[in-house]
């Protein structure tokens, strides 16, 4: 692995701590109807993110339109770690980078605006960094490519704000000197 | 003696319908409490929400066939290497009719014999270089076979899941016209529970329909 590659699943693994995931009420709020709800949330049930089975996971990127807020978080790590780990051949880079994708003003894409807000609340500020800089880097490695355009493009709509660091992309530096 | 029947008939139709009533409010009972399919009270729409769901697994985890053509970009450079490595070959034809030129030309019999070793060496690279066009042709047939059949398999699961979406939907248009007194607060709580959570059917939705479109734009 590349070392900005390694340097982001480091900056993931800092970021989200591992508790033990209860996975109650894990689809109460906005997945009643996911089909695979029981099982997924056997899946979760007393496990911390880094001992969720990957490949089940991924598999199941689709409950990620589903889970609550306070699960979505618990869960994200799994697959950010995925789209470092995986890259273009990821199964959750669709799914993940619609749900990351800011909808636009007028238009309620992806979870939509109020469950985006609220999402993008529940995160701490490394978290935030951290999701910026796996979606960056995923854009990097598939720069033509639509699954390249869509984590560009949901970086752009939110997450470059976060990323300010050294190793930040030149025009989020930029903005940072903008701003002060 | 009629008018005893009438009223039997009477009492009888009366127990079947509160028997009906009282399983189907134990059925709004059991859904709320429930996920999934098994969220659905009526059990054909339920049956059918669980077949589609089997066919979803088949064909959207991969068992049945790809469901991602990764990035165009691949098939890019899948045709980027067959030009290259063509006109590696063409370089090369031409350096050895160079050769073959000098050699021609060449009186000194040290100068032909280096040129003859120049000229089979070039031969051995040709054919090498010929070797690699066929494996390029041969990477791009396999990525043409592999999004025909991503396709074929993406198109399936979209169906799928549009399918078990649109069984929800008829689940909600169900709830919505639920009239019994004792089955309207629960009928209210599905309504709502079906609304809240279409749109992680649809965003599943959107996710195949970007794969099958960088699939179509993957097609070599």
């Amino acid at each position: 692995m590349e070392p900005q590659g390694t340097k982001v699943l480091a900056e993931l693994e800092t970021a989200f701590p591992k508790r033990r995931i209860r996975s109650e009420r894990a689809f109460a709020e906005w997945g009643a109807t996911y089909p695979d709800a029981e099982p997924y949330m056997q899946q979760l049930e007393g496990k911390t993110w880094d001992q969720l089975d990957p490949a089940y996971a991924v598999r199941r990127s689709d409950a990620l339109g589903f889970l609550s807020t306070k699960h979505l978080v618990e869960v994200l790590p799994v697959y950010l770690r995925s789209l470092v780990e995986d890259g273009i051949s990821s199964p959750a880079a669709g799914v993940l980078t619609q749900i990351l994708t800011r909808p636009a003003p007028g238009k309620d894409t992806g979870l939509g605006t109020a469950r985006f807000k609220a999402l993008v609340d529940a995160l701490t500020g490394s978290q935030r960094t951290a999701i910026a800089s796996a979606l960056h880097l995923f854009s990097d490695m598939d720069p033509g490519g639509s699954l390249g355009r869509a984590a560009r493009y949901a970086f752009d709509s939110e997450w470059k704000r976060f990323l300010t660091g050294p190793d930040a992309p030149p025009e989020t530096r930029d903005g940072r000197a903008k701003k002060t | 003696m009629k008018r005893a029947s009438r009223m039997m008939l009477g009492v009888i139709f009366l127990i079947i319908t509160s028997r009906a009533l009282a399983d189907k409010l134990s059925d709004f009972k059991d859904a709320v409490s429930k996920t999934g399919c098994e969220s659905i009270p009526y059990s054909d729409l339920q049956s059918d929400c669980k077949s589609q769901q089997s066919n979803v697994h088949d064909y959207c985890d991969g068992g049945k066939g790809p469901v991602t053509c990764g990035s165009e970009s691949i098939t890019r450079q899948l045709k980027d290497n067959i030009e290259k490595e063509k006109k590696n070959v063409e370089a090369l034809k031409e350096k050895k009719r160079d050769l073959e030129d000098q050699k021609s030309k060449a009186s000194d019999d040290n100068e032909k014999n280096r040129l003859t070793k120049e000229i089979e060496q070039a031969e051995k690279d040709i054919y090498e270089a010929g070797k690699r066009v066929d494996q390029s042709v041969a990477d791009l047939d396999a990525r043409k076979k592999l999004v025909d059949d991503a396709i074929y398999t993406i198109n399936k699961c979209m169906d799928y899941r549009r399918a078990v979406m649109n069984i929800f939907a008829t689940a909600l248009d169900k709830v919505r016209g639920e009239t019994d007194e004792d089955i309207k607060p629960l009928a209210r709580q599905l309504r709502d529970m079906y609304e809240e959570s279409k749109r992680g059917h649809e965003i599943a939705i959107k996710d195949k329909e970007n794969a099958l479109d960088t699939c179509n734009k993957s097609k070599p």
